[in-house]
């Protein structure tokens, strides 16, 4: 029994479990990692990936996925930074905003146009990567004001950085939302079988819309973040951030299929990256041997992840 | 009637002739011997990567690790190209002595051979997600290309046998252009004519009806990607022959270009339709849009834009058209 | 029933040894890197993987290390973000010096104002930040990408004899070098009068790939090109290729790269490139180490800004380079 709940454990927390382990032996062989300051740097980097990583989730569950994370969240910042003139207030509303349109045409184009999530989001990329190009002039531009700087380095009582506070308040909010409201159950049923969710009556073009406008959301939730720490913005930020956000929510073991995954396990997956980058650069790990390991880590553990799936499917 | 149905089977082929006549008439030098030739050579090298994903697409799954893969086996080749380092100026590996020729041509083939079993193997026996499984190939593959390179340019020596891959010459168009064709068309019997073909398709549709049918799920899976690695190697062959330099950077990002031009060839991603033919289309449709673009001389930032804008439209073109047939 | 998930419990467990086992074989290889005191220095590329990067580190490591010093190469992944939060995990590591290349000139501002606040000195490399940056930074020791390329601007007003069409095959668009490097074109063309017109830029991304292909489509668009400006000697290869393979002669088109590979060497003795401004990554990666021990010695850093000579290469003087990378 109890051998049997410990099985459990390991097949249901693997990626706590993982993260524990990291943190062990480099607590043992480099003390600096348990420093406050160096895991809540951890906690910062993976702030922004998380952030995304909640709309990410919202759309795995309904079977979709948005390339354009990066290129929208860097609008955001450019908006920003080019409305500022009319206040800092105004600026971030505008991009937020223009962020949140831009994600509501994705669904829009996914939903109501039936062209394929990544048909669309792809198209959306490219296009906002040419619109930011344009709108800088293919320069960096920078913010005129500081204020926002003791947001992307202050700290909450002096050690949590408000970028970690920020996501940690949205991470709960959402998964709230998830688990707890019609409009999650609804969003499950959808990825599960769109067909009989739209025979149960789910709108299910509206809630694709949702998922896909509250990524754009934010999106633009992270372009500001992205502000606080650059105070910049170009056309050459944010190139990766879709697939750093993607491998992390799909390494917390949320299925590209749909259906399953909660915003949990998607933040230990994206944490997870965090915790071995950060590690391998505290080991001194040579940087194309970074790349090896990441790699090997993320087949293993998905392996492994779908081994233990098929497995409890036999059962 | 019958027009209307061909029209509708064939939208993108439509798309791209419209496309095609637009710029002829509207684009400076585009309707010339030279550019059409041109644009067959933009093509050809990564639309082998692109012939051999699409199979790979049509099992419903995904090989995003094809890029890195063109990158590592570019490497290898040559690294055992250098048959005499006199000739070069700079010894850029420790590779010495004999001519390795043999080695250069094989060691990339089974690279990309292997990696593709890798995939494959744990794609199909644990039915893992095959688009986090590549990309974590993609990371480790594009760490080893440059590990090997050591984060170095290699330069080829000019050897006859390689370099002519890539670049010898039949009436004027350069004989990978050929090879390209010659691929497409292999895979696309291979697909409609053998019963590998017939699985690949069966599995991609359905894939539970497809294991109670006994189709040998798990082979036909790992075939496909090993026929992905295999191509991307081959495209990598063809490209430092052509270019005689290798580095970790190259072929970076080819997996997205690709993927985009199978899908707009009209494969879906869920699986179970599509062909090798309609990427080839898709493959030269997205080369002649950045060509005819290049060639009006308008700047990146707005081609991006406009990119966009053209893949989008005709992507809805063909779902329309798709739609109105069924 | 239970065979699954013992196998699975004994794959999990294999997989932490490893993990133990190479974060110990780590630890065992660099072993005096917190116990022993000594100390430390971060090298900080914007990214990794470019064919440049490669032999800078390494030679930049060995001068470091010959001196009793362990180097710290984190892997930014050309992202500004990331990299100003790699910084973080420099000052959390509390390195001795971070010698840093910024991705983007104005992005990592704000770092490096973090940097100075925590007491972690930054000297900035290779390429410069913004000059407001300069209060919180040591030095700066590099090339200068801006007078490389007047440089090379100078090469080609030189290669055309001050009149004609340029062609430019740029690196990425927006990225910091090559917005410099335009900007170094415009000035020189604008300062030396010289009646030359640019007719067209087009990113390459960095890759020689990209360069033939767009090489290809200049050639047929434009029957009055006289030069090509390429923003490295890596993608000036691909344009070559691009023009033997139409059947253009060397010199007929003037092509200048940036660089110094030793394939352009032989380029410019063979006739196919009219120049490229010397930019080793060996002897760069040395030099900025010399000038980090410098500081690291006498803890300052005179003079403030020390940079690198950026010889000019054609085929007056290419005998005289060696080809090094």
């Amino acid at each position: 029994m109890n051998g049997r709940r410990f099985r459990a454990i390991i097949r249901d927390q693997k990626i706590l479990l993982i993260i524990l382990a990291i943190a062990l032996v480099l607590a043992v062989v480099r003390p600096v990692f348990i420093s406050a300051e160096n895991l809540f740097n951890i906690l910062f980097q993976v702030s922004i990936t998380s952030i995304i990583g909640i709309g990410m989730t919202f759309l795995m569950i309904g079977a979709d996925f948005d390339l354009s994370v990066g290129s929208n969240m860097v609008f955001a910042t450019t908006v920003a930074i080019l409305l500022q003139g009319s206040g800092l207030g105004a600026g971030i509303a505008a991009a937020i905003l223009a962020s949140t349109v831009a994600g509501f045409l994705n669904g829009v184009f996914v939903a109501k146009l039936r062209i394929n999530s990544f048909i669309s989001t792809l198209s959306m990329m490219i296009f906002l990567r040419g619109l930011v190009l344009i709108l800088t002039n293919k320069q960096t531009i920078s913010g005129s004001s500081d204020a926002l700087f003791s947001f992307g380095y202050g700290n909450l009582f002096g050690v949590i950085p408000y970028p970690v506070v920020l996501a940690a308040a949205l991470l709960v909010l959402f998964a709230l939302v998830l688990a707890r409201t019609v409009l999650g159950r609804n969003l499950y049923a959808v990825g599960c079988n769109e067909k009989a969710a739209r025979m149960f009556g789910i709108d299910v073009a509206g809630l694709k819309i949702f998922a896909f406008s509250l990524t754009g959301f934010l999106c633009g939730a992270s372009g500001i973040v992205l502000l606080s720490r650059l105070n910049s913005a170009s056309g050459t930020y944010g190139i990766d951030t879709n697939l750093d956000v993607i491998s992390g929510v799909l390494l917390g073991g949320i299925s590209l299929s749909g259906g399953e995954g909660s915003i949990f396990k998607a933040f230990q997956g994206i944490l997870l990256l965090g915790v071995l980058s950060n590690a391998m650069i505290l080991l001194h790990v040579t940087p194309y041997l970074q790349q090896v390991i990441k790699g090997l880590m993320l087949m293993t553990v998905v392996s492994l992840d779908s081994y233990q799936a098929k497995a409890a499917a036999f059962r | 009637m019958k027009l209307q149905n061909l029209l509708r089977r064939e939208a993108i082929l439509a798309v791209f002739i419209v496309l095609f006549v637009i710029c002829s008439f509207f684009v400076p030098s585009f309707f010339t011997a030279r550019n059409l030739i041109n644009i067959l050579k933009q093509s050809a090298i990564i639309g082998l990567v692109v012939a051999g994903l699409t199979i790979t697409v049509i099992a419903g799954n995904v090989d995003l690790s094809v890029g890195s893969v063109v990158s590592f086996a570019a490497v290898i080749a040559l690294t055992y190209t250098h048959a005499d380092l006199s000739q070069t100026n700079i010894s850029m590996t420790a590779q010495e002595g004999r001519p390795l020729l043999a080695l250069a041509f094989s060691l990339p083939f089974l690279m990309g051979a292997a990696v593709g079993l890798i995939n494959g193997l744990i794609i199909s026996r644990f039915q893992a997600n095959s688009v986090i499984i590549t990309l974590g190939a993609l990371s480790a593959v594009r760490g080893g290309a440059l590990l090997v390179a050591g984060g170095k340019v290699i330069y080829g020596v000019k050897n006859p046998v390689f370099a002519a891959l890539g670049q010898a010459q039949l009436f004027t168009i350069p004989v990978y252009v050929f090879i390209f064709v010659a691929a497409c068309i292999v895979l696309e019997l291979l697909l409609r004519r053998t019963s590998f073909g017939r699985y690949v398709y069966l599995i991609g549709a359905n894939l539970k009806a497809a294991i109670i049918a006994g189709v040998p799920v798990a082979r036909v899976q790992i075939l496909t990607f090993v026929i992905s690695g295999l191509m991307a190697a081959f495209a990598a062959l063809i490209l430092v022959a052509r270019l005689n330099t290798a580095s970790g950077l190259i072929g970076n990002g080819w997996e997205f270009d690709a993927v985009t031009a199978v899908v707009i060839g009209g494969t879906s991603l869920l699986g179970g339709r599509g062909s090798v033919i309609k990427s080839f289309q898709g493959a030269i449709l997205v080369t002649m849009i950045i060509n005819a673009m290049v060639l009006l001389n308008i700047p990146s930032s707005y081609q991006y834009v406009a990119k966009a804008l053209i893949i989008l439209t005709a992507v809805l073109i063909d779902i329309r058209t798709r739609r109105e047939a069924a | 029933m239970g065979k699954f998930s013992r196998a699975s419990g004994c794959v999990l467990a294999l997989l932490l040894c490893a993990g133990l086992a190479f974060a110990g074989g780590a630890a065992e290889a660099k072993p005096a890197a917190e116990a022993g005191g000594q100390s430390t220095v971060a090298l900080m590329w914007g990214g990794t993987d470019a064919p440049f990067v490669g032999p800078h580190i390494r030679s930049f490591t060995e001068t470091m290390e010959k001196a009793g010093y362990k180097v710290v190469v984190p892997d930014s992944k050309w992202d500004p973000a990331k990299q100003s939060t790699d910084v973080d995990d420099m000052i959390a590591m509390k390195v001795d010096l971070i010698c840093l290349v910024p991705v983007d000139p104005l992005a990592i501002i704000p770092a490096l104002k973090k940097a100075k606040v925590s007491g972690v000195p930054v000297m900035t490399i290779n390429t410069e930040a913004d000059k407001s940056a300069n209060e919180y930074i040591i030095g700066f020791s590099g090339v200068g990408a801006y007078e490389q390329g007047l440089v090379a601007s100078e090469l080609l007003v030189d290669a055309m004899r001050g009149k004609g069409n340029i062609a430019v095959v740029e690196g990425v668009s927006g990225f910091n070098v090559c917005v410099l490097y335009a900007k170094a074109l415009d000035d020189t063309i604008k300062k030396k009068k010289a009646a030359i017109s640019i007719l067209a830029v087009q990113p390459t991304n960095w890759s020689p790939a990209e360069a033939t292909k767009i090489t290809e489509d200049y050639i047929t668009r434009f029957k009055n090109m006289d030069a090509i400006f390429a923003h490295d000697d890596y993608i000036a290869g691909g344009v070559i290729v691009a023009l033997k393979e139409a059947g253009i002669k060397p010199g007929q088109i003037k092509i200048v790269g940036v660089g110094g590979t030793g394939d352009a060497l032989q380029a410019i003795k063979d006739g196919w490139m009219f120049g490229t401004v010397q930019q080793s990554p060996i002897t760069e990666g040395a030099f900025e180490a010399r000038r980090a021990l410098e500081f690291l010695k006498n803890g300052k850093l005179e003079p403030f800004y020390s940079i690198m000579d950026n010889p000019r290469i054609d085929a007056s003087n290419v005998n005289k380079y060696k080809a090094e990378f």
